[in-house]
């Protein structure tokens, strides 16, 4: 095991490196360079040209290549060209550092919602087949699925914002409510780490809550143990967001992020949904749920129990994937509901040959998704000692 | 005895988990910053409730004037950051006529020195202006800014400073006493007035040791664009605040702003006065004989200016239709459908200004056949701009024939020769055909237009006078992504040059590599882009000059004209002498209407929202539009919009 895990690391560096290499000659081929921004009336070609040598966009390909592989060796993205999204000189690793929490905490949330939901409506589904209802839910899955994104968040937007006045327009943040704070130093990541921490805490005390609690024979026992600790956790989150006075702000955060969540998790349930059918009607077909039949069970035994554990492993390998994923945000989202992330940070340094940002962006992502990869390979090879050996 | 309660080691296993976290969740709450908003804190902000709310599309990215003006001199670091720090000399309202801000009047006349060879003027400084905490504005902090520009180099600054203290006109600035400043040049330069007169100035007091720091380590550039500015004193109507990025910027106001209340008069027959009580009362351009066509009384009017950052127009103009924001800040102004949306929306205004710009077509005059004055003049005879403006992008844009262009009146010259103007579309290719035979062109199949004007034969195969054939010419412009009016315009003048028998070919491509095959490299035969253009048309010259024909410079057509480079020197020089600037500035263009190395074709008027039922603007007929980004002059009127709500 500690060799397919060891083989599978290299691998994924040499995948890296190769994806930086790559993404790195493909803006050399580009076109021009970021300081075509200085062909103005009033600016010298002179002063062009010094931002090139500054830059260092007089130097040739592979010296900046050189440079720039063993920067990253150190752990140095470089800093960003000045251009309109980022200033110049600023350090690729603080503009990550800064936006990737905000994409982390939104798409995350979308994603466990969805995959949530779709679990939750697919297993239901795929065991009602060809009933009514089994239509309607596929039907309207598959037509939320294929609407424009756009399409949806700007009707989100006209119906809850401007008709209802229910959301604001995008952002995460009521100046008003937070001006004390800022004024005294704080940032938005001041409060965005702590609710992801929060999160991420939430969900762990929950798997373990849902595991140790498992073997608790008495039902009542169960319910009562896994209701205290939800409880307790709960009190616990609520002291540290009261002590710390920003809870006020992190409602304001979930209250923003109420419409996004609504759009994408209306347009994107679906995918998990199929995903989730498909996999419980092959399951439904196996013998083991027949015995289970058999034995006596009820149909919601069966269901939740024995056939949809099962099923749910192609969901997890895309869930795993999915995950990974969130840290590229969703370019459209962000721009819809103003919510500069990752996704934002990479479609406008692309746009401007911001070549810096394009390539720590880049890079956060694919090592997110080669680390997914990995994780859902070990998972396999953990659950199918056939996948290590062969 | 023992007690089943049904608990095995799972359960255990929680009862453990349990109490560690318990323990844990303690610990974390112990520990837990405390930000808590004191009990007798006023969160009822006055600010709030007499703000200026305006929608941005993107983050400012600095805040630091070195940077700003530098190398991240973005369009909305601009707008954002707008007359934090006032200048020397500004632009009215509207007129934009020349004035003095923190001068107190014109400058002297230059004056030759022949002992050094320098020119000089002194500039002297209004009394009793002062900057946010409360010193007074010197001429001590005017020449520091120029030294301290000097000494870190304008060209390796970068941005606007190359303008403002162009280091072959600017030698040096000198401070005579706390409210004179002298300036040295090279020579006679309307970049003095319309360029370094322009420059922003900084406090001496808090950069002197920044800069000092920044000049002693090993980055000068990287140091002095690294210090954090939220405590520098300012001279302009708003402080700098507080910004969160990616979301707002909020400016409250400068309460020790000195020119508040300041009137600006115009009148019709040229004159202005400008005035403040007690400070100063000024008047140049004639003598006010009526009443002012416009006055405009400097704020602010408002507690604070609020920046909000809207990731697209859509939810821009959703939150300008709610009444969340008051104006629309867009360099590229409403587009068509987002008009339509708003126009009938109560409360909301819409408004239509000139802008100060150009999209043109160019030749590179190093090739045959461009490099025929009769073949340039051909192309712009059969290139009918008004039908492509009103007919095809049905008034979407507007035909122009000047590189100066109509809205920036006091140097636009109207009576510009233009070929083609007027004519049919038949009238228009017997006229190229006239043009190039006249020249020695011929084809192998000349084209036929009928009795009626209709084109029964289109032209093939033009030779050169030298029997040549032209080979295929291509017509480089953007997208149309990027700009889908320059992308008709170029389809629309293919098919009129291939009609005449002109080959050409448009390649519409990334803005980047347009520029890169014109600027860098000069391998064009004729490309179609536009320029954004300063008011005082300095760009005469950098356009134009023989001087700016190598790789990267401006004038990438390569257009050399002797007589040309001696008049727009001389215009350049007239630094005293507005009207004779002006009536070379004519000269010029005349010059350019007639050689053709561009063929300036349209525009686009610039469309903006704003709230009238939240704010008034001092005037909504302007150059530019509201946020036109004329530096130095009042852009966006954060300094008068006034609160109806």
């Amino acid at each position: 095991m500690i060799r397919y895990v060891v083989n599978r690391l290299v691998q994924s560096l040499v995948l890296l490196l190769l994806i930086v290499t790559a993404v790195f000659f493909m803006f050399q081929v580009m076109p021009g360079d970021i300081t075509a921004v200085f062909i103005q009336p009033d600016v010298p070609p002179e002063a062009r040209e010094a931002l090139a040598a500054r830059l260092g966009l007089d130097r040739p390909v592979h010296e900046r290549y050189a440079a720039y592989v063993a920067n990253l060796a150190r752990g140095d993205l470089g800093t960003a060209f000045p251009t309109p999204s980022f200033r110049g000189g600023r350090p690729v690793t603080d503009i990550i550092g800064e936006r990737l929490p905000r994409t982390l905490l939104l798409f995350i949330v979308v994603v466990l919602a969805n995959y949530a939901l779709g679990f939750a409506l697919g297993k239901r589904i795929a065991w009602r087949r060809g009933r009514v209802s089994e239509y309607a839910a596929t039907v309207t899955g598959v037509t939320l699925l294929n609407v424009f994104t756009p399409v949806a968040a700007l009707f989100f937007l006209w119906l809850f914002a401007l008709r209802f006045g229910l959301f604001p327009f995008g952002g995460w943040q009521e100046y008003e409510r937070w001006r004390p704070f800022i004024e005294r130093g704080l940032t938005s990541n001041d409060v965005f780490v702590p609710m992801l921490v929060t999160g991420i805490l939430a969900l762990a005390w929950g798997l373990f809550l849902l595991r140790a609690t498992r073997d608790i024979d008495h039902r009542m026992g169960r319910r009562a143990a896994r209701a205290a600790g939800v409880v307790v956790y709960a009190a616990g989150a609520a002291a540290w967001w009261q002590q710390s006075g920003l809870g006020v702000l992190a409602l304001d955060v979930m209250h923003h992020m109420t419409l996004p969540i609504l759009t994408l998790v209306t347009i994107g349930f679906a995918a998990p949904m199929l995903v989730m059918r498909d996999s419980m009607l092959e399951t439904m077909r196996e013998d083991y749920v027949l015995t289970a039949r058999a034995k006596g069970l009820t149909e919601r035994e069966v269901r939740d129990r024995h056939a949809a554990r099962t099923a749910l492993l192609p969901i997890a390998t895309s869930f795993a994937l999915a995950i990974a994923l969130v840290m590229d945000g969703a370019v459209i989202t962000e721009t819809l509901f103003s919510w500069p992330g990752m996704g934002h940070a990479l479609l406008r340094s692309v746009l401007e040959q911001n070549f810096p940002v394009t390539m720590g962006v880049v890079l956060v992502l694919a090592a997110a998704v080669l680390t997914a990869h990995l994780v859902v390979d070990l998972l396999y090879a953990w659950m199918d000692p056939r996948i290590r050996h062969a | 005895m023992e007690v089943d309660l049904g608990m095995s080691r799972g359960g255990t296993l929680a009862t453990v988990g349990l109490a560690l976290l318990a323990l844990v969740g303690i610990a974390l709450i112990a520990g837990a910053p405390d930000w808590r908003v004191p009990a007798d804190a006023d969160l009822d902000d006055p600010e709030s409730r007499r703000s200026y709310v305006t929608a941005i599309f993107e983050d400012i990215t600095a805040r630091n004037p070195w940077s700003r003006f530098g190398p991240d001199t973005t369009v909305w670091n601009s707008y954002v950051a707008v007359n934090a720090h006032q200048t020397l000399f500004t632009y009215t309202t509207q007129r934009f006529d020349w004035v003095p801000q923190l001068a107190a009047d014109f400058p002297d006349a230059l004056e030759h020195d022949p002992e050094t060879g320098l020119w000089r003027s002194r500039v002297r400084l209004k009394e009793g202006v002062s900057w946010s905490d409360g010193t007074p504005v010197t001429a001590h902090d005017v020449a520091f800014t120029f030294e301290a520009i000097a000494a870190f180099g304008a060209h390796e600054l970068g941005g606007n400073f190359p303008t403002h203290a162009p280091p072959d006109l600017l030698q040096r600035v000198v401070a005579i006493d706390d409210h004179t400043v002298e300036f040295f040049l090279t020579r006679r330069d309307a970049r003095f007035n319309f360029g370094i007169l322009l420059a922003p100035v900084f406090q001496r007091g808090y950069w002197e040791p920044h800069v000092a720091a920044a000049l002693e380590s090993p980055d000068p550039l990287a140091a002095i664009f690294e210090v954090d500015v939220i405590d520098e004193p300012i001279s302009g109507p708003f402080l700098y605040g507080t910004w969160e990025r990616g979301s707002f910027v909020n400016r409250p106001v400068n309460r020790r702003f000195s020119l508040r209340g300041a009137r600006e008069r115009l009148y019709a027959e040229g004159a202005v006065r400008l005035a403040r009580d007690g400070l100063y009362d000024w008047t140049a351009y004639g003598e006010p004989a009526s009443e002012p066509v416009l006055e405009v009384t400097t704020g602010p009017h408002v507690e604070s200016v609020h920046y909000r950052v809207y990731g697209t127009q859509a939810t821009g103009v959703l939150a300008l239709q709610a009444g969340q924001v008051d104006y629309l800040f867009n360099p590229l102004g409403l587009e068509r459908g987002f008009q339509d949306q708003l126009r009938d929306v109560p409360g909301v205004t819409l408004i239509e200004n000139a802008t100060n710009g150009i999209r043109y077509l160019a030749f590179n005059l190093r090739r045959e056949p461009m490099s025929r004055l009769a073949f340039r003049q051909a192309v712009a005879t059969l290139i009918d701009r008004e039908f492509v403006t009103d007919r095809v992008l049905q008034g979407v844009a507007e035909p122009l024939y000047s590189v100066v262009p109509p809205g920036n009146a006091a140097w636009h010259n109207p009576d510009v020769p233009v070929y083609g103007r007027g004519l049919s579309r038949g009238d228009r290719v017997r006229e190229a055909v006239r043009l190039l035979e006249a020249d020695g062109f011929t084809w192998a199949q000349r084209p036929v237009v009928d009795a009626a004007g209709t084109l029964v034969t289109p032209g093939r195969g033009l030779r050169l006078p030298n029997g040549q054939p032209v080979a295929p010419l291509e017509l480089l412009g953007p997208g149309e992504a990027y700009d889908p009016l320059r992308a008709t315009f170029a389809s629309w003048t293919e098919r009129w040059l291939n009609e005449a028998g002109i080959p050409v070919r448009p390649v519409l491509t990334a803005f980047n590599a347009v520029s890169d095959r014109v600027f860098d490299r000069q391998d064009f035969d004729m490309y179609i882009l536009g320029w954004s253009l300063t008011v005082y048309p300095s760009y005469l010259e950098s356009f134009f000059s023989s001087r700016y024909t190598g790789l990267r410079g401006h004038n990438a057509a390569g257009y050399a004209n002797p007589e040309y480079d001696r008049l727009v020197d001389e215009f350049l020089s007239e630094a005293d002498d507005m009207a004779r600037a002006r009536e070379a500035a004519f000269r010029l263009q005349e010059f350019l209407a007639r050689d053709l190395p561009y063929v300036v074709l349209f525009d686009t008027p610039i469309v903006e929202a704003y709230r009238s039922d939240h704010i008034r603007f001092p005037t909504t007929e302007t150059l530019g539009g509201i946020q036109n980004s004329t530096f130095g002059g009042p852009v966006g009127f954060t300094h008068a919009v006034q609160l109806v709500r």
